[in-house]
């Protein structure tokens, strides 16, 4: 790593560039792979529970900014919301006999009082009230 | 007429008495006793009719082939998502 360092700077004042890889990996006799592998393992670590901004301790730590690998996709919430308003306002285009027929399929009453199709007698009906 | 012999719904069907929903012949029965006189598949086409309208506006949305709507609207796990918001909207004017 040292080496690289002392090469790139070295080139990079004689020539005014930075050496390409090839050329670096020639001058310190090491293959390509090798060196990449060497600048991937020299990049800075990071602690995930580090504040993101120096100047502020009470700033937020990467960790918070950096989802994990089970964390929803904000995206799929978002489609979900869309996908159901859509449905809601399709819904809501149903004539009534279709929209009645629906709910009649799928056993949803409007009606807080379905004496129809949950009859009860007089009796129960009296002693309900008695009972209230 | 019968249905024809072997067929099956690629995902079976909607549970609907698990949620007190009733057959065709029932709400045929109910829409004549409030007036409006029909047959048990009439009832069944009514209903497929309002599910493929909902299904057109999901082909829409997402830009499927229209070919996908029939497809959509007799899936029951469609029809049950759809048992799912009208039951979660109940009271609420559409």
């Amino acid at each position: 790593m040292y080496k690289a360092y002392t090469f790139t700077e070295e080139y990079t004042e004689t020539l005014k560039c930075e050496p390409s890889v090839d050329e670096l990996a020639a001058a310190v006799r090491v293959p390509i792979n090798t060196l990449r592998a060497i600048r991937k393992s020299g990049a800075p670590q990071l602690s995930l529970d580090a504040p993101v901004s120096k100047s502020d301790s009470g700033s937020r730590t990467f960790a918070e900014l950096v989802g994990g690998v089970d964390d929803k996709d904000p995206g799929d919430d978002m489609d979900k919301v869309t996908l159901r308003s859509a449905l809601v306002e399709a819904l809501a285009k149903l004539s009534s006999r279709e929209e009645k027929i629906i709910r009649l399929r799928f056993g949803l009453s409007e009606e807080d009082i379905d004496s129809t199709n949950f009859p009860i007698s007089k009796k129960d009906f009296m002693k309900l009230q008695g009972g209230c | 007429m019968s249905m024809p012999k072997g067929f099956k719904a690629h995902h079976g069907y909607a549970t609907v008495t698990d949620r007190g929903g009733k057959g065709y012949r029932e709400i045929a029965e109910i829409m004549t006793d409030d007036g409006d006189s029909m047959k048990h598949s009439a009832a069944r086409n009514y209903f497929l009719s309002g599910m493929r309208k909902v299904a057109t506006t999901v082909c829409e949305l997402y830009e499927m082939p229209n070919a996908e709507i029939e497809r959509i609207a007799l899936d029951p796990r469609f029809q049950e998502s759809i048992a799912d918001i009208m039951s979660e909207t109940q009271g609420i004017d559409l």
